[in-house]
Parts: C-alpha cells; sequence; structure tokens
C-alpha cells in the first residue's frame, strides 16, 4: 500500500515538473516591445546619425581636420594623419547599425503583415522614402571616406554574414537610382512622416532633399563620368533646395543627453583639442568675410583672430596655443559648438556652387550661394550686400574656395570636394605627415577598420586586391589623377 | 558503520541508542600506528553518552564504563577508533592518522557524503585548516595555487574586487565560466553584475575589458570564511551531473560548521578574532627626472611685476623640464594665491618625489570578530554564529563593514521525522572602493598612464579650497582652476565615492521522513534573496559633470525539490543505493538604474531629484525557470568496485517551446584494484584505484534570447526613441551539449608517505549557445548563434608525500599541477572567428584550430631572417594587418605546498606557478607614452640624455633593419642597419600609434602566494583550562614575486573577473598581505 502511494507520488511530481505552460510567458522579455511604432526608430536614427557625423571623433579628429577647418592643439597625432586605429573600427559599425533602423523602417512599411500598423507614422511611401534618402546620405559619405565598401550585401543581418563589398562605381550608380526613386515615391499630399528632426514632417523639403543630394552624388563623379552634367541638370529639374530655409540640418536639444556632442566635448568633458585652423582663418581675413566672428571666437588671451598652423607636432602645438589653446581662436561657442548648434546634412548653398560648376563657373550662382550660406549663419543683409560686392569675380578657385567656407563644419564634405578639385589650395602638416599620403600633402581615403579585417577577412581582401593598398594614398574611384 | 553512504549516517545515529549494563574499570594505553609511541591527550568517551576522559602523559587512560559499552576514542589527526567494551577491563588501542586519503569522506554533488576510493571521477578538498577564516575577503582567493586545475583570477588592489574561478580551462565561448557555488546543498547566486549587466550597461562592459568603472565584486563574496568547515571542488562534468547545466564549470561545495560537540553536552564557544594587514605590493618602475609638461621648459609669466617659472599644468604627461629644484609656481602656490590663502604668489622647488605614488596608498587594516554558539545532543544541534568586519583598503576612505549572523539547527521528531533548517543573514556596506581602467574617476589610470611625476602628495592631499571647490594638479591654466583632463586623486575618493549597500538572506528548511529502513523521502525549499543597492557620484568642481547614478537590484532565486533516497544491501557483499527526485529552480533578477544627466541644480546634493535635465533610467527584469527530474543509482561490490549512474532530464523556459527539455546521464566507475586478493599482501603499496567516468550535460541559455524587440533610449527632447537591437535575436536555439571523459588513478605508498593522484580529461562542446561579433557591414555587431564546438584536453597530477613523520614532527609535500588544452574545434556557418572583445585595437579572438583566447593585433614586421623591420623615419615599421601575438592561456599551472608539524605548531608555505600566456597592457602603452616610466629616461647609445633633442644627440634609436612597402604592398629592405634616431616623444607615442606587439608580455610567474603558522594549545594543556581549542595563527599572502617578464605591473593584474581576461588596463596595484589569528573554543 505504502509503496503504491510512493508510486503515486512520483508520478505525480514528474507531471508537475514536465509542466511548462508558463514557460512562454515566463522567457517573454518585459524589458524591450515587440512592437514600436516607425516614428520612434526615425527619431532614433536620425538623432544617432547626427551624433556620431557631427562628434568630437568623426568630426574632430578626423572630418574637420582632413579639411583643414580645424587643428589639434594638443594630441596632434591625427592632423599629422595617425589615425587612433581603434576609431575607424567604431564609426564603420555604429554608421551601418544606425543604417539598421532604416532598413526596419522601410521593411515595417513595404511588408503587408506590418504596412497597416506602420501607417500611423506617415503614408508608407513617404516614410519609406525618407529612409531611402537617408541611407543614401549615409553611403555616399561612407563609400567616399573608404572607397570601396560592404554596399549591395549590407545590411542584411544573417541573410549574409560576409558582406562583399561593392566597387564604388557601383554604389554611385546606385545611389542615383536610390535617391531618384526616393523622391519620386514621396507623396507630399499624404500624411508626412512623424518623429522627424529635420523636416518636421515637411515631404516638399525632403523631396528637395532627395533632389538636392543627387547632385551632390552626380556632381563627385565629375572626373570619371562624362554624362555628370546632366545627371545634375536632371537633378535640378525634379526640384532642388530653392533657399537656406530648405536646408537640411539636424538641431540638438540643448538639454543632455540630446545635446551637440561637440558641445559636449568641449564645456562637458572640458576639452579644448582643437581650434579653428590658421587656413581657413587666412582666408577669411582675406576676403574679409563677415562670418569670420560666427565662424570662430576671439582667442581668451587676444584681440584678434589668431588661427592655429595646421599640423603641429606636440610640443609646438601645445606651446604655440597656450593652456588650453587660450592663445589661438577656438571654434564659436554659440553658433558652431553651442548645446543646440546644427549639424547639416546638406546645404543650398551648395547647390547654388554646384549649379555655378556646372554652367562654366556662373557669377549668379556664385553670388546667390555665397549670400545663402552668409543668411543660414545670420549675416546681416547689408553686410552680405557689401562683402559679394567686394568678392573676386567667379572662376574655379574662387567659386570652389567660396564652396570650402560654405562647407564649413562639414568637414568630409570640405575634404571630398579637395580631392575632387584640389581646392582651395592646402598644404601638408606643419611638422610633417607620420604617414604616407602619396603625391598629395593630404591623405585620399582612410584605412578600413581593422575589425574587417578579422570579421569579414576574404572579402576585405577581395576589396584591397581590387582597390589597391589599404592605405592613405590609394584613391577611390571618383578620384582619378 | 563503517559504510557510510547517503542519509545513512544520519539514520544510524538516530537508531543507536544505548542500553545501560553494570559499570566496571576500564583501563589501556593508547599508542600511535606509525612509531608506536604513546599518545597524550586521546579523548576516550563511552558511546551515546557525553562521559569519558583523556589519556594521561604516558597514553595512559582510566575509565568506569558499563561492561556492553562501546568506548570511542577521537584525536585530533587520527582517526576516531571504537572499541567494544565486552567485559574487558583492559583496553590497548592503536590509532592510525588520518592521512590515510583513502577512508575520506567528502561532500559531492547534492550534499551527498561519499567515500573518496568509491569515486569514479576527481575530486579534491579543502578543509577547514587551508582555510584561514580572516586573511581574505573574497573566498575564491583561499583557493589560489591550492587545487590542480584550478585557476583563480581576481581584479587586484580592490578588497571587494571579483574573483574568477575557472576549472579545467574555459568551457563557454561567451557565456558563465564560473562554477556553481553550493553552500550546505543551498545553490547560491555568484553574479558579476558588470559581467551580467555587460549586454545592457556600456559602463559595466568597459569596466570588464579595461575600460573603466567599478568592480564590485562577484556575488558569491558574501559568503563569510569564518563559517566554513570545508569546500569540496568538483572539476569533471561526472561529479556535477546531478546539478545539471548549472555546473557545468564545476562546483564549489561548501560545507559550514555544525553544531555538533561530538557527543559533548552543554554549550560549545568558540570565539576567532583576527586582524590583517595590507599594502601595496607591485607599482610601476617611475622614471624620477622629468616634470609634468608637454616641452622642456618653462614659461615665464609676470606676476604682480615678479617673473615666475609656470609649469605646464594642463598637461597630463610627465615631458616637461628637468626637475632641479628650480622654483616654480607650482599647481598648489596658485590655488593659495587665487584663494587668498597667501598673499603673494610663492613658489615651490620643482624637485622630484620618487615615493609619491606609493605615498598614496595606506595600509588597509581589516578586524574580523566571530563568535559562535553551538551544542546539542542525540536529537538535536544548533549552531548560531555572528562575525563582524570592519575593513580599511588600500585607497584612502575606502572602507567596507559586513555583519553576518547565521543560524542552523536540526532535530529529529522520533525516529522517523528529522527537519533542519539554515539561515544567513548578511548585511554590507562598502565605501569609496577604486575604480578601475581607463575612467574619469580611475586613479590607476593617472597614475600608471596619464600624469605628472612631479606631484608632491602632500601638497595633493590637500584637494579642496576654502571655498569647497577643487584644487587639482591638473588645473587647465594658470588662470583657469577648473581640472583639464583630471581629478585629484584625494578629490576622487573623498568627493566622488560609490557606496554599495547589500541585505542578503540565503535559507533552507528539509523535511525528512523515513519511510521505512531503506527508503526514505525528503524535501526541501532553499532560497537566495537580496538587495543591492549602488550609488556613485561626481561632485561640483569635478573635471567630469556632476553626476548622480542609483542602482537597485534584486535576486530571488528558490530551488524547491523532492527526493526519495533508498538504500538497499543486495547481499552481503552488494550494496546499492540512489535516489529519485525532482527539482524547481526559479530565478528572478530585476535592476532599476537611474542617473542625473546635465549635472546637479545644488552642490553636494545627491539625490535623483538634484537632476539638471531629465533623468536616464534602466528598467529591466529576467525571469528564468528550470524544471528538472534526476535520479542515480550506486552499486557497489565489497570494497572493490563501484558505479554511479545518474540520469537528469531538465525543462528550461529559456529555449523554444519544443527544444526546451533535453535529457542527460553519466556514468562513473572506481576500482579499487589494492582490494584484489593477490595484491592485498603488497606491502609497499597500501591503495590503488583506477577511476573512469563519461558524463553529457546539457546546457540553456539567458532569458529573451528569442525573438525581435526594440531597444528603448533616452528621449529627444519630448520624442521618444527605440532602436533595432545590435544583436541579432535566434529563435531556432536548442540546449547545448557538453560530454566529458575522465580517467584517473590514485596510489598510496609506503604507509601513505606517497601519494599520486593523477587525472586525465577530455570534453567536448557542441551546439555553443554563444554570441558572436560579425561585420558591422551586417547592420549588427552580434549574432546569437547556436553552433560549433570547443574542446578541452587536460591532465591533473597531485603528489603528495611525507619525507619525515615521527610522533612529534612531521614534513608533508604536496603538488599540484594541471596543463588544459583549449581548442576551438569549429565555429557557425557564415562565421570564421569568434572576437570576444578588442580594445585599443587589440582583439581577444580565435579562430578554429586555435585556443580560445588569442590576442590579435598589429605586430613588428619582420624580414625573413627574422629581424625587425624599422621605417625609413626611425620608428617600428607596422603591420599592415592584424596578427596573432599569442594566446592568453597558460600553458600549465601548479603550486607547491610545505607544511610542518611540530607538536602544536604548525607551518606551511605555499607557492604558486604560471607558465605561459600573454596579456596586453594598457598601462604599459600609456605610461611610456605619457613620459611616467623609467624607460623614458636615460642615455642613449651614444651616451647623452634620451630626451635631447635628437640633433643635439638625443633620441633613440631602434635595431633593427630599414625598409618599406613598396606600392604592391611588398616588403623591401633598404639598409641592413638603422641609424636613425627619432625624437623620444615620437617614439614613446609610438607605443600607442606603433605596433601593438610592444605592449603584450608573457605571463609567467611564481608567487610565494601563502605562508602560515599556526600553534595549537596541547590537549594536556587544554584538559587543565576551561578551553577546548586555542589556536594562534600568522598568515601572509603575496609575499613576493619572481620570474616575471611584464613591466611595471603584476602579471596577474587584472580589472575583473568576466570572460575577458589577457586584457590590463588601469587595474588597481596588487597588495600583500599580513594577518594574525586567534581561535578560542569553550
Amino acid at each position: 500500500m505504502k509503496s503504491k502511494i510512493l508510486i503515486l507520488l512520483t508520478l505525480i511530481i514528474f507531471g508537475i515538473s514536465g509542466c511548462t505552460d508558463d514557460f512562454q510567458e515566463i522567457n517573454t522579455n518585459p524589458n524591450e516591445p515587440v512592437e514600436v511604432p516607425t516614428s520612434f526608430l526615425l527619431t532614433n536614427v536620425q538623432r544617432t546619425i547626427m551624433d556620431d557625423m557631427w562628434d568630437e571623433w568623426w568630426n574632430g579628429r578626423f572630418g574637420l581636420l582632413y579639411s583643414q577647418y580645424w587643428s589639434q592643439v594638443v594630441y596632434t597625432d591625427e592632423s599629422r594623419y595617425n589615425p587612433r586605429p581603434n576609431i575607424t573600427n567604431t564609426y564603420w559599425s555604429l554608421f551601418y547599425t544606425d543604417m539598421t533602423d532604416l532598413q526596419e523602417i522601410i521593411r515595417l512599411n513595404t511588408d503587408e503583415a506590418t504596412a497597416g500598423l506602420a501607417v500611423v507614422s506617415g503614408s508608407n511611401n513617404n516614410q519609406i522614402a525618407v529612409a531611402r534618402i537617408l541611407k543614401a546620405f549615409v553611403f555616399q559619405m561612407m563609400t567616399d571616406v573608404w572607397g570601396d565598401i560592404p554596399y549591395t550585401d549590407a545590411l542584411k543581418g544573417t541573410e549574409e554574414l560576409s558582406p562583399a563589398y561593392t566597387p564604388q562605381s557601383e554604389i554611385y550608380a546606385d545611389l542615383l537610382i536610390e535617391l531618384t526613386e526616393a523622391q519620386d515615391q514621396i507623396e507630399p499630399e499624404a500624411a508626412g512622416v512623424e518623429g522627424d528632426i529635420i523636416y518636421g514632417g515637411d515631404m516638399e523639403k525632403w523631396q528637395k532633399f532627395g533632389n538636392s543630394l543627387r547632385m551632390r552624388v552626380a556632381m563627385r563623379t565629375s572626373k570619371v563620368d562624362a554624362s555628370y552634367a546632366s545627371k545634375v541638370q536632371a537633378a535640378i529639374d525634379a526640384g532642388a533646395f530653392e533657399s537656406y530655409e530648405d536646408d537640411a540640418q539636424f538641431v540638438f536639444d540643448p538639454s543632455d543627453p540630446s545635446f551637440n556632442p561637440l558641445y559636449e566635448s568641449y564645456f562637458v568633458d572640458n576639452r579644448t583639442d582643437f581650434a579653428v585652423s590658421e587656413p581657413l582663418i587666412n582666408a577669411l581675413q582675406t576676403l574679409n568675410d563677415p562670418r569670420l566672428p560666427i565662424y570662430a571666437d576671439l582667442p581668451v588671451e587676444g584681440t584678434d583672430y589668431v588661427g592655429m598652423p595646421y599640423g603641429m607636432d606636440d610640443d609646438t602645438a601645445t606651446a604655440v596655443s597656450g593652456p588650453s589653446g587660450s592663445f589661438v581662436s577656438l571654434p564659436n561657442a554659440t553658433n558652431v559648438i553651442g548645446a543646440s548648434s546644427p549639424a547639416f546634412l546638406m546645404n543650398y548653398a551648395e547647390v547654388c556652387f554646384i549649379k555655378s560648376e556646372i554652367n562654366g563657373w556662373d557669377q549668379t550662382e556664385y553670388e546667390n550661394g555665397v549670400r545663402a550660406s552668409c543668411r543660414a549663419w545670420g549675416v546681416d543683409e547689408a553686410d552680405i550686400d557689401t562683402y559679394i560686392a567686394s568678392l573676386p569675380a567667379a572662376s574655379e578657385e574662387t567659386v570652389l574656395t567660396q564652396k570650402w567656407l560654405a562647407l564649413y563644419m562639414q568637414g568630409l564634405q570640405g575634404w571630398f570636394e579637395w580631392r575632387r578639385t584640389g581646392y582651395p589650395v592646402l598644404e601638408g602638416p606643419f611638422s610633417g605627415a607620420f604617414n604616407d599620403t602619396g603625391d598629395r600633402p593630404i591623405p585620399s581615403r582612410l584605412y578600413y577598420p581593422s575589425d574587417e579585417q578579422l570579421l569579414n577577412e576574404t572579402e576585405y581582401n577581395a576589396a584591397i586586391t581590387r582597390q589597391g593598398q589599404d592605405n592613405l594614398r590609394t584613391r577611390v574611384w571618383w578620384d582619378t589623377e | 558503520m563503517k559504510r557510510i553512504t547517503g542519509m545513512l549516517v544520519c539514520l544510524a545515529l538516530l537508531f543507536s541508542n544505548s542500553v545501560f549494563a553494570q559499570n566496571i574499570q576500564i583501563t589501556g594505553t593508547v599508542t600511535s600506528e606509525e612509531d608506536g609511541s604513546v599518545l597524550p591527550g586521546v579523548s576516550v568517551v563511552i558511546q551515546g553518552t557525553t562521559s569519558g576522559t583523556t589519556t594521561n602523559i604516558d597514553g595512559v587512560y582510566s575509565l568506569s564504563a558499563p561492561s556492553d559499552a562501546i568506548l570511542v576514542f577521537s584525536f585530533v589527526g587520527m582517526i576516531t577508533a571504537e572499541e567494544e567494551v565486552n567485559g574487558r577491563t583492559q583496553i590497548d588501542v592503536v590509532m592510525t592518522s588520518e592521512m590515510v586519503e583513502m577512508e575520506e569522506v567528502v561532500v559531492t554533488a547534492l550534499g551527498i557524503p561519499r567515500e573518496t576510493r568509491r569515486l569514479g571521477y576527481a575530486i579534491q578538498e579543502v578543509g577547514e585548516e587551508d582555510i584561514i577564516a580572516t586573511s581574505e575577503s573574497n573566498l575564491a582567493n583561499q583557493l589560489t595555487g591550492k587545487i590542480a586545475g584550478v585557476q583563480v583570477t581576481s581584479s587586484s588592489g580592490n578588497m571587494t574586487g571579483s574573483a574568477r574561478v575557472l576549472i579545467r580551462g574555459a568551457k563557454s565561448f561567451t557565456g558563465e565560466n564560473n562554477p556553481l557555488y553550493v553552500i550546505d546543498g543551498i545553490q547560491i547566486d555568484n553574479t558579476n553584475f558588470n559581467v551580467a549587466d555587460g549586454p545592457r550597461s556600456l559602463a559595466a562592459r568597459e569596466e570588464m575589458r579595461g575600460g573603466g568603472g567599478y568592480d564590485y565584486g562577484n556575488m558569491a563574496m558574501d559568503i563569510n570564511p569564518s563559517d566554513i568547515q570545508s569546500i569540496t571542488v568538483l572539476k569533471g562534468a561526472a561529479a556535477t551531473a546531478l546539478y545539471g547545466s548549472r555546473a557545468a564549470n564545476g562546483a564549489l561545495i561548501i560545507t559550514t560548521k555544525s553544531g555538533s560537540r561530538g557527543g559533548k553536552k552543554g554549550i560549545g564557544v568558540s570565539i576567532n578574532s583576527g586582524v590583517t594587514f595590507e599594502q601595496v605590493a607591485v607599482l610601476p618602475d617611475y622614471q624620477n627626472e622629468y616634470g609634468g609638461g608637454y616641452y622642456d621648459y618653462f614659461d615665464v609669466d609676470t606676476i604682480s611685476g615678479t617673473p615666475y617659472n609656470i609649469p605646464y599644468y594642463g598637461a597630463d604627461e610627465s615631458w616637461g623640464p628637468r626637475m632641479e629644484g628650480q622654483p616654480v609656481a607650482a599647481w598648489n602656490n596658485v590655488y593659495d594665491y587665487e584663494q587668498g590663502i597667501t598673499e603673494g604668489l610663492e613658489t615651490s622647488p620643482w624637485n622630484p618625489h620618487p615615493d609619491n605614488i606609493k605615498d598614496f596608498f595606506e595600509t588597509g587594516v581589516a578586524y574580523t570578530n566571530n563568535v559562535a554558539l553551538f551544542g546539542g545532543d542525540e536529537n538535536s544541534n544548533f549552531r548560531l554564529s555572528y562575525t563582524n568586519l570592519n575593513r580599511t583598503g588600500i585607497f584612502p576612505n575606502s572602507s567596507v563593514k559586513k555583519n553576518t549572523i547565521s543560524l542552523s539547527g536540526e532535530h529529529k521528531f522520533g525516529e522517523r521525522i528529522k527537519a533542519s533548517a539554515r539561515v544567513n543573514y548578511m548585511n554590507y556596506y562598502a565605501k569609496a572602493i577604486p575604480a578601475n581602467g581607463y575612467g574619469d574617476n580611475s586613479i590607476m589610470q593617472k597614475f600608471a598612464q596619464w600624469g605628472q611625476r612631479s606631484w608632491d602628495m602632500d601638497e595633493m592631499s590637500n584637494y579642496k579650497n576654502p571655498d569647497g571647490t577643487q584644487r587639482s594638479w591638473n588645473r587647465s591654466s594658470f588662470s583657469d582652476p577648473a581640472p583639464a583632463y583630471s581629478d585629484n586623486p584625494y578629490w576622487t575618493q573623498y568627493e566622488n565615492f560609490n557606496e554599495n549597500w547589500r541585505d542578503r538572506v540565503i535559507g533552507m528548511a528539509k523535511l525528512q521522513y523515513n519511510l521505512t529502513d531503506w527508503l526514505s523521502l525528503s524535501g526541501s525549499i532553499n532560497g537566495d534573496i537580496y538587495t543591492d543597492r549602488r550609488t556613485e557620484r561626481v561632485s561640483v568642481s569635478s573635471a567630469a559633470t556632476s553626476y548622480y547614478e542609483e542602482g537597485i537590484r534584486t535576486v530571488n532565486e528558490i530551488n524547491t525539490d523532492a527526493f526519495l533516497n533508498f538504500y538497499k544491501d543486495v547481499t552481503a557483499d552488494i550494496n546499492i543505493t540512489g535516489f529519485v527526485g525532482v527539482n524547481f529552480r526559479d530565478y528572478i533578477y530585476r535592476m532599476n538604474t537611474s542617473n542625473t544627466n546635465g549635472g546637479l541644480g545644488v552642490p553636494g546634493f545627491y539625490s535623483l531629484e538634484n537632476s539638471s535635465s531629465a533623468i536616464s533610467t534602466t528598467d529591466y527584469e529576467s525571469h528564468k525557470r528550470v524544471n528538472s527530474v534526476l535520479g542515480s543509482v550506486t552499486t557497489s561490490y565489497k570494497d572493490l568496485l563501484s558505479l554511479d549512474l545518474t540520469l537528469r532530464n531538465d525543462w528550461s523556459s529559456t529555449l523554444p517551446e519544443n527544444e526546451g527539455s533535453y535529457l542527460y546521464p553519466s556514468a562513473a566507475l572506481s576500482f579499487v584494484f589494492t582490494e584484489l586478493d593477490p595484491l592485498q599482501s603488497l606491502t609497499f603499496m597500501d591503495f590503488g584505484k583506477i577511476r573512469l567516468s563519461w558524463a553529457q550535460v546539457g546546457n540553456d541559455t539567458e532569458p529573451y534570447q528569442l525573438y525581435n524587440t526594440y531597444v528603448p533610449l533616452d528621449n529627444f527632447g519630448n520624442l521618444p526613441r527605440y532602436s533595432v537591437p545590435a544583436k541579432i535575436p535566434n529563435s531556432n536555439l536548442k540546449p547545448e551539449n557538453t560530454k566529458a571523459f575522465e580517467i584517473g588513478t590514485n596510489l598510496q605508498f609506503f604507509d601513505n608517505r606517497f601519494g599520486v593522484d593523477f587525472t586525465y580529461y577530455s570534453m567536448n562542446t557542441v551546439d555553443h549557445l554563444m554570441e558572436v561579433s560579425v561585420s558591422g557591414a551586417t547592420g549588427y555587431t552580434a549574432y546569437m548563434v547556436n553552433a560549433g564546438e570547443m574542446s578541452n584536453k587536460g591532465v591533473e597530477l597531485m603528489l603528495n608525500l611525507v619525507p619525515v613523520r615521527t610522533s612529534n614532527f612531521s614534513w608533508d609535500i604536496d603538488l599540484n599541477w594541471a596543463k588544459n588544452t583549449n581548442e576551438v574545434v569549429s565555429l557557425a556557418e557564415g562565421i570564421d572567428v569568434l572576437n570576444l572583445t578588442s580594445l585599443w585595437g587589440v582583439y581577444i579572438s580565435a579562430k578554429p584550430g586555435e585556443p580560445y583566447g588569442v590576442l590579435r593585433a598589429t605586430n613588428y614586421v619582420y624580414d625573413d631572417q627574422g629581424r625587425i623591420v624599422i621605417n625609413e623615419d626611425g620608428s617600428y615599421l607596422t603591420s599592415p594587418e592584424l596578427e596573432v601575438l599569442g594566446s592568453v592561456l597558460p600553458d600549465w599551472t601548479g603550486g607547491l605546498r610545505n607544511t610542518f608539524t611540530f607538536k602544536g605548531i604548525s607551518a606551511s608555505a605555499l607557492i604558486d606557478m604560471r607558465k605561459g600566456g600573454y596579456l596586453f597592457s594598457t598601462t604599459h602603452m600609456f605610461g611610456t607614452w605619457t613620459g611616467l616610466f623609467e624607460e623614458t629616461v636615460g642615455n642613449n647609445d651614444k651616451g647623452n640624455p634620451l630626451r635631447d633633442p635628437v640633433d643635439e644627440g638625443g633620441g633613440v634609436r631602434l635595431e633593427g633593419v630599414v625598409g618599406h612597402f613598396d606600392d604592391n604592398g611588398e616588403l623591401v629592405i633598404d639598409s641592413e642597419e638603422n641609424t636613425t634616431y627619432i625624437d623620444p616623444y615620437v617614439w614613446s607615442s609610438d607605443h600607442y600609434f606603433g605596433p601593438r606587439a610592444q605592449n603584450v608580455f608573457k605571463t609567467d610567474y611564481i608567487k610565494l602566494r601563502e605562508v602560515s603558522v599556526g600553534y595549537s594549545l596541547p590537549k594536556s594543556v587544554l584538559a587543565k583550562l576551561p578551553l577546548s581549542t586555542v589556536k594562534i595563527s600568522f598568515v601572509g599572502r603575496n609575499l613576493a614575486l619572481w620570474g616575471t617578464n611584464v613591466p611595471h605591473i603584476d602579471p596577474e593584474q587584472a580589472t575583473n573577473s568576466g570572460n575577458i581576461q589577457g586584457l590590463e588596463g588601469g587595474a588597481n596595484p596588487s597588495t600583500r598581505t599580513f594577518g594574525f589569528d586567534l581561535l578560542l573554543e569553550f
């Protein structure tokens, strides 16, 4: 009897242990939702892209140095082309993972199962178009930095764990298609996108930005694509920026932790590692440019603007710039590195300069460009008129120099344009470069991240075999000699 | 009574009732088996009573006892002997030393006591005598060097730091590799939240890999060493199979002291007090020639008409002017002047302070006091213990206070029912534990990576101005008092400190019911419940924005089980014992952390409500349940053979529904061949056994790995932000599976004066549940996979030698040695390499065929003759691609202990060794760059100061040939010898910008790990005192280090106990400790 009870008891206990009815509930993640409005993804991706683009490392120690807008006052290795090995890893991954949110917006608005839900954040087509434009913006920046990069195979998760590198020529061809299709896809009458920090859901502005970006893409191929001008013109005809009020810019929220990342490095972390560079201060002073006091501040210990010579070694740089860079001009604390100073994706001024260039250095568009830039930075109309009247006539050098001045803070764009055109005329680092930049004073690209050597070795090797050595002097496809 | 197994110990005690008969007078002499000498002080007790006597100085005893009584003879270090009186009046007894290992009973999985001789797998025990309660706060460190195949890594220089125990190498690629801790049958939580929160918390992840943060420790450090009786280390899968996947990395079975007084009635009292002193052991070799600054001269400023030498306060490097006593307006002079403390600007001499870093550290003092009351009778026993720990660390202002109360007891209700319960309450508070790694609050980052050699620590200790602002050596400039990069280290410790509170209850209740004489039913519930609260702060006027963070974590782990136990003698020679049972494990972890943003509104007020901007919050909960059915059968034949079979099935909530159930078996055979008739006559061999075991263990994963969710992030203004996680989940996970095989032998020779224990094992884990790094171009950084194979093969050898053994003196030598070979056999499809982490461009990774934990980074370039190639500018050429620089895993580890016992004095010394394995030293990389270390001064090979300008004969010339890579990437050698001198600053900063191989070092070492001397009052003296034990001990730990190749740091220096090892960065210095301990028992 006793043993029968025991057996019964045992069976009951064993029955209970196999009971796993509530396991699915136990393993449902209470910390993260399974569905969110796509607008929440859009807000996030805009913020992360621009935060990454604008921060102390990617803009400060890379873009703004290679274009010589800024110069380091301490720890000057980057300005002498000695990039820190781990930084490329970080940003490569960041930009791709940022784009995963864009890819997700496209998927949620495309997949029939989810499109109906996603539509609360704006019409499906509008959301897809915005995501495609932003993707094109990031991809072009990345290919201009590195050359061939994973593009066709990229952002596919487990479907492609070792994404092949797409030749830059193919990336450029596809960027034009993407941007054309995206602007066609926009439905200005339908609900605009929600959660949009850049344009507040104004779809007409997105359309203009898409076309303006198409102008930038086409213009950059001027040395390798004979039909570049007609491609630029097609984008203009489709409707690009018409005023500085159309500018694609991201305005940071002035409160922690959403403020401008450069504000964070100067005023939160107290790092005055960069001053405005001598070439920029000199150019502005020579032209008597009204943007000088907007771009730069007077030195803490000084009464006139002093540019920091570009690329000095540490000893010399620290001695020249003084403690905390107090002998030289730092970036303007309000307009440039303020808590809510904007980050630019693309400005109307650039559209004007591109128009001037494809029309044989057109004087009117040249002036329009200068005016647009000055207006965007808040210069008085009267001062703008005086300034424009004093400018030398439009020519390759003057237009491209003004373009460089107008691209201030878009450090990478300044560098890309210098690589394409050679303007403005810049010299190598004061104390010499650490790494070989070939026949140029400034590098032609950046090293691929070492992560790729480890995690995507075969495709990495294929890319350098095709493109050339993984160093700073190998030129990308559009950058012919 | 010889066959002691399982519950039967208790049962036997229960049923032994004395029947009283007529008393007779008995006398006799007790002698030792080894040398025939008489044994004084042997306790002779009539079994089942508390009456008895002890032998006198001649080993003679005399007592009155019933004619049918059983006399129990017990003596420290001897096996307890029993003699039936049977009417005899003269009973002489020969006692045998307890060193006869084969008779030992150890606690195995699920608390089952087993005779060591019958085990089919390797097991090793650390007894009470090896645990010096007051000497180490983290229990795991007590195992260092003592157990073959066990590697202990501890976070150095931090009294609350974590310790990692690795048994037979790492089994998991990315998951938990620490063993399971079990105290008196209670499976306790050993989370290291820095590791556990790693995937969620950037700060925690950074801390793990040396990026900066606090190591608050692993939760098993709460175990109170004062309460411990023994620790059994279960190494292989067969030994731990009954615990299932949770003990996949082995188990530490900890048994605490019980209330039993060996039959004595009344209350026992023990008092244990200790004091331990802790000092810094290893600090970098600093240069003392040049002070802080970026260039070798002073700026001269005229202040109130007087010119002053102005050092470069804002520099956190030591490339400044030579220290020759020049008068300078030092940072402290400027604060004094600015604050009106001095009327004018005073000066200080620009002098070296060679001991400035050493002077910063204090001697840490730890007081431990333990009082325990215990006692019982044949039906009950209890023990109540209270321990108080009061400790200060080597860092100023750092302290730990810990109170532990534990109560345990059991009672028998009649013959069938036994109830036992145990509860342990701990209250813990730690303050100002030092930060680690590369972070704002990390002091070692300033002391060994970025700093000024001209510091005067006396001046530094005056860290605060009268107005409450900071006095930082790193003021931005003459006119700007705000710190440029770094806080004053005293400010960090006194103003920017962290705090940690924890209340923890570990308890269990168990009921056992004896159904028949061969069957019993038992049920128990075990719980480990705690709340941990941490705060971190940065005060206003620090280099970083003022900040306050508060994190509250709660853990509830409840294990409920029920077992049906049986024991049956099938024939006189064959015995079967075993059980079937169920276990339910429920684990809930909740975390809420919040931090201020935009600084603190009111200085000095540390509250989340004082945040200038909206606070950020992380709200996290994780819940896991595992239901299990398990069973075990042990069959034994005489003393010759013993076979264990176990079977366990788990159902885990973390796996997909159709994959959540998994079954796994184990088998272990013990064959004592010396029991065979032909071998029993061997005189030189006392004991010989062969062990053989095979086991399979399944494993699950962490919760919430199956489906895609969106990660919540801080709002942008009022717009919510969510993101696709960077890790790709996997809804097709299945259990991971480990198969292990082990063969071993244990041989004892020459009256047990020489013993050998040898084990070979091989373990293979397939279908690893792991997170792998993937190319960022996939759009993700990690992927949860369920594939791959990793193997660990190894040998463990233990030797015991007793060169001298007399009645008064013995000398024991114990040697343990282990070699583990780890190999990543395969990875998941599409994954070519497993990357654990990277820091400063150095990767810890593995490709198939390599051990898991290979350092990959840029290397020197070598020509085809193996010569280092130098650039034409005189600096090292860097390999264009990452190269393998070495494995972080040791080739072998070993420990050697000599123990001398002379009468009541026992002295032992433990040396432990590590051979092989490499580490990357961030300290070396930055400390050289910034000119802190001695190699950045002195003369070059021309005999000129290397810091002099190159054109004046200074600079550094690197040895090697000169070459470059041509346009096709081919190496071209331009000259056979480098003759170019490079600027010393370029040379030093090239430790960062050049080949990473410059900072990779081999981590061999030999350490004098522990020296202890103890004296116990002899029983003969104690017999005249109201005391039963008096023991005084001295213990010293980490007393000496030899044979290291790692400059500036201790080769063991680590920042944490997680999987990421081999990257050193800003870890706190290792320490040596000295302590005294007094134990009194009444």
